[in-house]
């Protein structure tokens, strides 16, 4: 037997069968004994189901019950929208602290190394009041402080000549 | 919160330490600094070609060019006293350079100096901070208007 044939007569006995079908299935299963089988096994089969089928009780109501089972997967996704974003923010302020952190060591790197490179900044000279002043030659890393006690000297001048003389 | 309270405490964790390492290490520097060698001259600049007497001596050529490349146009340079200090845990005390002139040094760290110069009253006459490394010259210098020469102290760091 197909199985084609099979389900036509699975789906009669279920009432599923469209009606321009019945009939032609209702003259097959008058010629075809295997066929008229098969139907009387599948409706006893049914039929024992149906009688023997377990019956389950509720404790509770219908919409009790229904209602209990909403309100266990109601919370479910309030909570998780809760951790998502306890979590975002963990995250940001993560990426915050992280990145303030290098920042800080970065600033401490660079004043350090600032303060190292650049110490020709902080040369300072206090005279007691004297008229003096300082000048420095890079080339032979000689600094020099000149009191002057007047008496024709020539102070460097604008024109870059930076003779002294007595 | 434990876990923000923990990300607090590994931040500044590392910046303390990074900081703590940086800063030791300055301390360290500065610690190295303790001593350092110096080397001071008494000169007189003069147009002379001969100096006053036989204990002036005329500068050696390293000293003649330092003192001509700040541009001072007397000809001749003679030393009148040479000697050399140490510091001791950083500090030199006053060292007598001349009758009417002393100065002293302070290393603040293992490139810096404190460097004091004191006149004839033994008052302070000028207070400089600057890079002193190794090789470097400080010149403290004056005219003398009377006889048209001048006195200028080196100090050079040896080391």
């Amino acid at each position: 037997m197909k199985k084609e044939l099979q389900l036509k007569l699975q789906a009669y006995l279920d009432g599923e069968l469209p009606v321009g079908e019945c009939q032609s299935l209702r003259d097959l299963l008058a010629k075809d004994r295997q066929a008229r089988e098969l139907l009387t096994e599948l409706s006893q089969t049914r039929d024992l189901i149906v009688a023997h089928e377990a019956a389950i009780k509720l404790p509770e109501t219908r919409e009790f019950y229904w209602a209990k089972i909403e309100r266990a997967i109601a919370p479910e996704p309030k909570l998780q929208r809760r951790r998502a974003a306890g979590s975002s923010i963990l995250a940001w302020w993560r990426r915050l602290l992280v990145s303030a952190g290098a920042a800080a060591v970065v600033a401490i790197a660079v004043l350090l190394s600032w303060s190292h490179a650049t110490g020709d900044a902080d040369a300072i000279t206090i005279s007691d009041g004297s008229a003096s002043f300082t000048y420095h030659n890079y080339a032979t890393a000689t600094t020099l402080v000149w009191f002057d006690y007047g008496s024709g000297n020539d102070f460097p001048n604008d024109s870059g000549n930076t003779t002294l003389i007595p | 919160m434990m876990n923000l309270a923990s990300v607090f405490s590994k931040v500044w964790l590392w910046v303390s330490l990074i900081s703590g390492i940086a800063f030791g290490f300055g301390n360290t520097v500065a610690a190295a600094a303790a001593d350092a060698k110096f080397e001071v001259q008494l000169v007189w600049a003069t147009n002379d070609e001969k100096p006053p007497n036989d204990e002036y001596h005329p500068a050696d050529a390293a000293t003649r060019t330092r003192l001509e490349s700040l541009g001072l146009k007397w000809k001749n340079f003679f030393v009148v006293k040479k000697s050399e200090f140490e510091t001791k845990g950083g500090e030199s005390g006053r060292i007598t350079v001349s009758e009417k002139s002393s100065i002293s040094v302070k290393l603040l760290t293992a490139k810096k100096a404190e460097i004091t110069f004191y006149g004839q009253q033994g008052e302070e006459c000028s207070r400089r901070v600057q890079p002193f490394k190794a090789g470097e010259v400080l010149v403290h210098g004056g005219n003398v208007p009377e006889n048209a020469t001048a006195w200028l102290i080196t100090l050079k760091r040896l080391n």
